[in-house]
């Protein structure tokens, strides 16, 4: 019954309905214009790569990919008869994207759409020496892009949580089957077009 | 819900439930003595009895409950849950 202040860890304590869903709205536009500002897209759920060529259909992603998690997580509330609003399943799941909006600035940064293309047009056996001036600048991202992954999954597991209040052991294994089917769904969709 | 004397319904020794032993008459001072368990309400701590206390004043609304507490909807629920599942274990 303790609710300790956070709006990092667990933002959904505070904000639900339209606002949640206003305010979520614009995270994934933003997000979306600012992968395409440096030639990225969210090409699925959890993935975030170089597109040497944006198309403005790519502007899309993060709507996808939160579209398809949150009808996801209702259907399995729905299967699990759990008392929720779609309002706020939807307005939280779009909230949870905002660590997304983080991974332009830092592939920005750290110049990753220059070196990342380099990594995949040189043959397997050649990628030591051609990352190696860049091996600096790779992990700090690489670090940085993990820490942004987590804080993505978890506040997606805190939307989903907080909305289908299941038990923890229960709740944890059904996020996690609902991430793997997400991002199945969201890759075959996305690599499509 | 205004008075500051609240009632334990904790041992503070071994955390077990309390009982009433011991019951007395502002009025004539007439002292009754026995083992009674308290009501299912009273079993709740202090927080939980407040939020059932506005939860009823607020027609059992959530949705008020939420714009009085500054919670969220689903929080709110949630907390609700909770009262309720410690309600039909006790």
């Amino acid at each position: 019954m303790i609710l300790k202040k956070n709006f990092l860890l667990t933002p959904f304590r505070y904000i639900d309905g339209f606002k949640a869903l206003a305010a979520g709205l614009i995270i994934l536009a933003v997000s979306g214009l600012l992968a395409f500002s440096i030639q990225f897209r969210y090409d699925g759920f959890l993935d975030f790569h170089a597109t040497p060529e944006p198309d403005y259909l790519y502007l899309l992603d993060p709507f996808v990919n939160w579209i398809i998690f949150a009808l996801l997580a209702s259907f399995t509330g729905l299967l699990y008869k759990r008392p929720f609003r779609l309002i706020d399943m939807l307005g939280m799941t779009a909230v949870a994207f905002f660590p997304n909006i983080l991974s332009p600035p830092i592939a920005y940064i750290f110049g990753l759409s220059g070196i990342l293309p380099l990594i995949t047009d040189t043959p397997l056996i050649e990628i030591p020496k051609v990352i190696g001036p860049y091996m600096l600048q790779l992990l700090l991202s690489s670090f940085l892009m993990l820490a942004v992954t987590i804080w993505f999954i978890y506040l997606t597991f805190q939307a989903f949580q907080t909305n289908l209040n299941l038990k923890k052991t229960q709740s944890i294994i059904i996020y996690v089957l609902l991430l793997v089917l997400t991002e199945i769904i969201t890759v075959s969709i996305l690599r499509s077009y | 819900m205004k008075s500051k004397i609240k009632l334990p319904v904790q041992c503070p020794s071994c955390d077990e439930q309390l009982h009433v032993s011991a019951l007395s008459c502002d009025n004539c001072r007439t002292s009754i003595t026995g083992h009674y368990e308290l009501p299912p309400l009273l079993q709740l701590n202090q927080e939980e009895q407040a939020f059932v206390y506005h939860f009823v004043l607020n027609s059992g609304s959530i949705k008020h409950m939420s714009e009085q507490m500054k919670l969220s909807y689903p929080t709110v629920r949630n907390v609700l849950d909770a009262i309720i599942e410690k309600l039909r274990k006790n």
